[in-house]
């Protein structure tokens, strides 16, 4: 089992567009799992550290959903 | 006597076949820092596609809980989920929430580690909202004029569905 924690952040206009003229929306949650292999160079091409990331193919299926109400603006609730 | 070894055998067979679905980790990524001594100052762009080769690993994503029915954006979202591997070989995990842990001290040394992000999919109608957390694995290589010796620290390892 993973404990986790993130951020409920948009980072572009298609999520917001579900809201509509609403508050709020009612949204169905899953989760998944990604791994990717990743190098650290000390210095890359322009002397600056950097890295490289490579995904580890990792065939997911999402057991479930939980519901869960989002809204738009903060301090709603 | 003959009754009790098959009561016996009874119980060593359901044993086996409950222990294969247990619990064998648990991970809490929420505390997790993510001042890193060296950090970089650009990301490439990596492989991403599906493996050539006939077997790849594959899991099962639950998730558990959450902290709350309701959240405003912006807020963070506690949540636990399961992994649990139903593919037919053991998988590698990455498992430690901090990848500052294994970062070697040394500026110049390069090395490579593996990172596990679960995500959170918020969806309505056809839209979603993704948010993610990640934890580390690393693979520390210490090398010398004779040899390259790989040590693991920060894996875990969830066993195939029998």
């Amino acid at each position: 089992m993973v404990r986790a924690r993130a951020k409920l952040e948009t980072f572009d206009d298609s999520f917001s567009g579900a809201f509509g003229n609403a508050d709020f929306v009612a949204t169905e949650v899953g989760a998944d799992l990604m791994l990717n292999k990743v190098r650290f160079f000390p210095k890359g091409a322009d002397g600056k550290p950097t890295e490289t990331s490579s995904c580890v193919f990792v065939r997911t299926q999402r057991a479930n959903q939980l519901k869960a109400t989002v809204f738009r603006q903060q301090n709603v609730h | 006597m003959k009754i009790a070894i098959k009561l016996l055998l009874l119980a060593m067979f359901l044993f086996c076949q409950f222990s294969t679905a247990q619990q064998i980790g648990s991970l809490d990524i929420t505390t997790a820092s993510r001042n890193r001594h060296h950090e970089p100052e650009g990301v490439g762009g990596g492989i991403c596609g599906i493996a050539s080769h006939a077997y790849y690993p594959e899991v099962v994503v639950s998730l558990l809980s959450l902290d709350n029915t309701q959240y405003n954006l912006g807020e963070s979202v506690n949540f636990d989920v399961k992994i649990q591997n139903i593919g037919k070989e053991s998988i590698t995990l990455p498992w430690a929430p901090n990848l500052a842990d294994f970062e070697p001290q040394d500026e110049l040394a390069t090395y490579t580690y593996l990172q596990g992000t679960v995500s959170l999919h918020f969806t309505v109608e056809k839209r979603e909202l993704a948010i993610y957390s990640s934890f580390y694995g690393f693979i520390f290589e210490c090398r010398d004029s004779k040899r390259v010796a790989t040590r693991r620290v920060g894996w875990w390892c969830a066993p195939a569905r029998s």
